[in-house]
């Protein structure tokens, strides 16, 4: 097998890329429980999965060379895809108000055991983050899964999540995530030219709400500092 | 033992897609192997080699989302899928205009710029001398700019500082117009010899 030159560094990057893709879906077969174990474990993590329920209709979305996270749901958490063992676990500075709902929306932030940054999407209610289902707040668990990115080598790591109408009344967007150091200033650049900033909270922090399921359409989050750049955003 | 493994064949026993279905630590070896010529299939077919690039990642991002359901035994069938993935990426760009990074989202696979070693390699590999001829008749169609760019690059192969300072641009712009005379012509010869010929392949 020939191997691929150093100089061919975006082709050598795809090599790497797959091979840590590859070890990570090997590693997760090895880990994933006999049928067994997995209905044991299916039925103690029902109520997670009534939390997890929340991804539904979710959308990670990228665009032309945007850096998004992958998301890991709960149930790829059974076979083994989340990241075990976090550094940390904490709320993160940024939250917004929801336009009706009471409860405002939050991040909470873990590094992974891989080190990567990661973040999930919830509701805060006295500082813990959760969902709410029927006017009841649950605590999303503390081994649930995020969004992650390496942070390190790509400086912001993006997602989206889109709640339909059936969900929650109107419908919501929120496009969130973190940014580091290197990253001065954020704004959501409309179709039609209209520039809103985003504010970076002191953690790196960032989260945006819309109401209705495509509010940015043909938009792009403008990025600036020294990885600056323009991703579009494709909610659709 | 892992399926695959002391079968009997026509296709080679590794490194292969049967083997990175059953393992897919080894399926960037599949990658390492393949993806000079699927490369060089986008980038005679789009002559531009960043499209070519970004078509060729989302092929391979596409066949290790879906290695589980590779139902192939030999390398063989393996191939015969990887070509059809490819050939389906080519008709989705020339249909759309654009790169689909459907897969490559769904893996969170950022795809970094080229440089400009892989840049020149990838236009090597799509022989712009093979169209020779019609890229000369394709000229007169492109401003003068383009025109320009594109006769110094690929007529005198001129190297691209060397044509920025000719045309007083930068080197970027230089790429640019190179770029999207390339596409323009891709356009106009995917018109004029839309079949697809099988030992352009490989």
């Amino acid at each position: 097998m020939t191997k691929i030159p150093e100089e061919h560094t975006a082709a050598k990057a795809l090599e790497e890329s797959f091979r840590t893709l590859g070890e990570q879906r090997t590693g997760a077969r090895r880990r994933r429980p006999s049928w067994g174990t997995a209905r044991i474990a299916l039925a103690a993590l029902t109520s997670l999965f009534v939390v997890a329920g929340v991804a539904t209709g979710t959308k990670v979305f990228l665009g032309d060379g945007g850096v998004f996270g992958t998301e890991h749901s709960g149930l790829e958490g059974l076979s083994g895809h989340v990241d075990p063992a976090p550094a940390y676990r904490q709320l993160a500075r940024s939250s917004v108000r929801d336009p009706v709902e009471r409860e405002p929306w939050g991040l909470r932030l873990f590094r992974s055991a891989k080190g990567y940054s990661c973040f999930t999407l919830g509701r805060v209610v006295d500082g813990r983050l959760g969902v709410i289902r029927g006017g009841q707040f649950r605590e999303i668990p503390t081994r649930a899964a995020g969004i992650c990115g390496d942070l390190e080598v790509h400086h912001y790591v993006l997602a989206a999540r889109t709640y339909p109408p059936r969900t929650i009344p109107g419908g919501r967007t929120l496009v969130y995530g973190v940014v580091d150091r290197t990253v001065t200033r954020l704004a959501i650049l409309s179709a039609t030219g209209r520039r809103t900033p985003v504010r970076i909270a002191s953690d790196g922090t960032f989260l945006v709400l819309r109401t209705g399921t495509a509010p940015f359409h043909l938009a792009h989050m403008v990025i600036d500092g020294s990885a600056g750049r323009q991703v579009q955003l494709l909610a659709e | 033992m892992g399926r695959g493994l002391l079968r009997l064949g026509h296709g080679r026993a590794s490194p292969g897609f049967v083997r990175a279905r059953d393992d897919p630590s080894t399926f960037a070896d599949v990658y390492v192997e393949y993806h000079e010529q699927v490369l060089r299939f986008f980038a005679r077919r789009t002559l531009d080699p960043e499209t070519a690039f970004d078509l060729m990642a989302e092929t391979f991002a596409e066949l290790f989302a879906h290695i589980d359901g590779f139902r192939g035994e030999t390398e063989e069938q393996g191939r015969a899928w990887m070509w059809t993935v490819a050939r389906h990426q080519l008709y989705r760009w020339r249909e759309r205009g654009i790169v689909e990074r459907r897969s490559l989202e769904r893996l969170g696979m950022p795809i970094a710029s080229l440089g400009q070693v892989e840049y020149e390699r990838i236009e090597d590999l799509a022989d712009l001398q093979r169209v020779r001829p019609q890229l000369e008749q394709a000229l007169d169609q492109l401003g003068s700019e383009q025109r320009q760019a594109l006769q110094l690059r690929v007529l005198e192969h001129r190297e691209y500082d060397d044509i920025a300072q000719q045309c007083g641009a930068s080197e970027q712009v230089v790429r640019a117009r190179v770029s999207r005379g390339l596409r323009q012509l891709a356009k106009s010869l995917a018109e004029t010899a839309p079949a697809e010929s099988e030992e352009l392949l490989t």
